[in-house]
């Protein structure tokens, strides 16, 4: 099981700069600990004045563990939108924003916010390629 | 030295704004008071940290040399300037925080939400406060009791909309701590912009948006303005919010500075529009001869909501009674386009007893004084 951040149902969208967007309802999902690696600041060891504590190299620490769930839930509960939940790797793959959405929920999603169904192009259409130049065939076209 | 940046807000709980004094203890030293963390952020094109200060300076004094002595610190009125691009879920708060009257919605979520805004009257003199967070780099500033003096909103010919907001605080201060991360929360997807946009005078009738307004919009619009200020009165209480700091710099002195216990609304506000046609127009030019009163509603649209059924972003503003101060036609010219401008005030209209309305469709039913 994985501790993620997820809107809550009938939530609008929220984006996280530097982390990621969580769809609307519930829609998609960010894995705490892909957050905490991409240096969400909440989620990264802090000393005793609130400044990060850093690695040799300068860089943030991510908080791990125990500590780190505690900070997720601390981060979600001064937002309305956003909640921190328990949910089965198998679960998490379809949802995190970074994988491609599962068959389906494209083409749903689509509808849902255009009112209308996706457009399809039959095989084998393709856009007017005239004005792309060949390419040189022989070294003498290349020279 | 890191590279952060971001501009952020939160609701300010206490009423009138928190002061110096009511703030809880910080980390102590140059951080005597802590001022909680932004929640909400804003893609603001940019935002400037004023901190008014004065000092008493000592430059009169007789004191048998040419040397001056060096100038006492004595108060600060903190502001913070954010100009930002007029996104719908951005200015629909900076339209309700200025106003700060009460927000009335109809509808029901999944559909859209209409908000219909009031301005605060007479006997009310705290607007909604709200703490800002102005981040640049290494520096990290917190102010709080923020409330908002003035609000221009401009919509021009050869751009996007755009809302500049002076924010006037209580207490600011500089915080050694991690900003918190940039959050966006049901961020409109596009600006609104004038091009999107259409304006009537005197229209007959005025429907709740996005019904369209009955009358002749004008054809020619080229631009539209409006600024709300606040007129707020700074107010120094003696011996409230005063914050010391013992052993300032090598000398180890003891410098004390003076914070505001409020920003007072003032009984009077100033609105005030200037509109932007493509030609001349001898009926307004009229209407800025003899002061006529006219009622000019301005309605812009922005992007499509997630509602259901589908809608759209707006924003109506109406000013019942419209009066143009100045402006008119460009000046006579060979080759030159000749365009005009017209700028007035927005004053009271008697019959419907108001002066100016704010109308926003959103999708949530969140209330946008107190969001």
């Amino acid at each position: 099981m994985a501790q993620v951040f997820r809107t809550k149902k009938g939530a609008d969208t929220v984006e996280i700069a530097g982390v990621g967007v969580l769809a609307a309802n519930g829609g998609s999902v960010i894995p705490v600990e892909q957050a905490a690696a991409a240096g969400m600041s909440e989620l990264q060891k802090k000393d005793k004045v609130g400044a990060y504590e850093t690695d040799d190299l300068g860089n943030p620490v991510p908080l791990s563990d125990k500590e780190l769930t505690a900070a997720a839930k601390a981060f979600a509960e001064k937002y309305d939108e956003i909640e921190v939940v328990s949910l089965s790797e198998d679960k998490v793959a379809t949802l995190s924003h970074e994988l491609p959405p599962a068959v389906g929920y494209a083409e749903a999603e689509y509808e849902r916010v255009f009112g209308q169904t996706v457009p399809v192009y039959a095989e084998g259409d393709k856009v007017a390629d005239a004005a792309v130049p060949e390419p040189p065939q022989t070294k003498e076209e290349v020279d | 030295m890191a590279i952060r940046r971001l501009f952020g807000y939160v609701a300010d709980a206490t009423v009138g704004g928190s002061e110096y004094d009511d703030l809880s203890a910080g980390g102590g030293g140059q951080e005597p008071k802590a001022i909680p963390d932004s929640t909400k952020s804003w893609p603001v094109t940019g935002g400037s940290y004023d901190r008014n200060l004065e000092r008493i300076d000592r430059n009169d004094e007789v004191r048998g040399r040419r040397a001056v002595t060096a100038p006492l610190p004595f108060r600060a009125g903190p502001m913070i300037t954010v100009p930002v691009a007029a996104y719908r879920s951005v200015i629909e708060i900076l339209l309700a925080k200025t106003l700060g009257g009460t927000d009335t919605r109809v509808g029901t979520a999944p559909a859209a939400i209409n908000h219909t805004l009031t301005a605060l009257g007479f006997g009310a003199t705290a607007l909604p406060p709200i703490n800002v967070q102005l981040v640049r780099d290494d520096l990290n500033h917190k102010m709080s009791g923020g409330v908002i003096n003035r609000l221009s909103l401009n919509f021009p010919l050869d751009g996007e909309g755009t809302a500049e907001a002076e924010i006037w605080g209580l207490y600011g201060q500089q915080f050694a701590g991690a900003p918190p991360s940039a959050v966006f929360t049901g961020e409109s997807p596009d600006v609104m912009m004038l091009r999107d946009a259409a304006a009537y005078f005197d229209p007959s009738a005025v429907p709740a948006p996005p019904t369209a307004v009955t009358g002749t919009a004008i054809t020619d619009l080229q631009g539209f303005e409006m600024t709300w200020v606040n007129n707020l009165n700074r107010k120094w209480y003696a011996k409230r919010n005063v914050s010391t700091m013992t052993n300032v710099g090598s000398a180890a002195l003891t410098r004390k500075l003076w914070w505001p216990a409020e920003n007072k609304l003032g009984a009077a506000q100033d609105v005030s529009f200037a509109l932007n046609f493509g030609n001349v127009s001898a009926a307004q030019e009229f209407a800025l001869e003899y002061g006529q009163l006219q009622k000019l509603v301005f309605d812009v649209s922005g992007a499509p909501l997630t509602t259901t059924p589908a809608a759209t972003e707006w924003l109506r503003i109406t000013i019942y009674a419209a009066e143009y101060t100045g402006g008119g036609s460009a000046d006579l010219a060979a080759r030159d386009d000749i365009t005009s401008r017209f700028e007035g005030g927005a004053f009271y209209e008697t019959v419907a007893a108001k002066d100016v309305q704010v109308e926003i469709v959103n999708g949530s039913n969140t209330d946008l004084i107190a969001a």
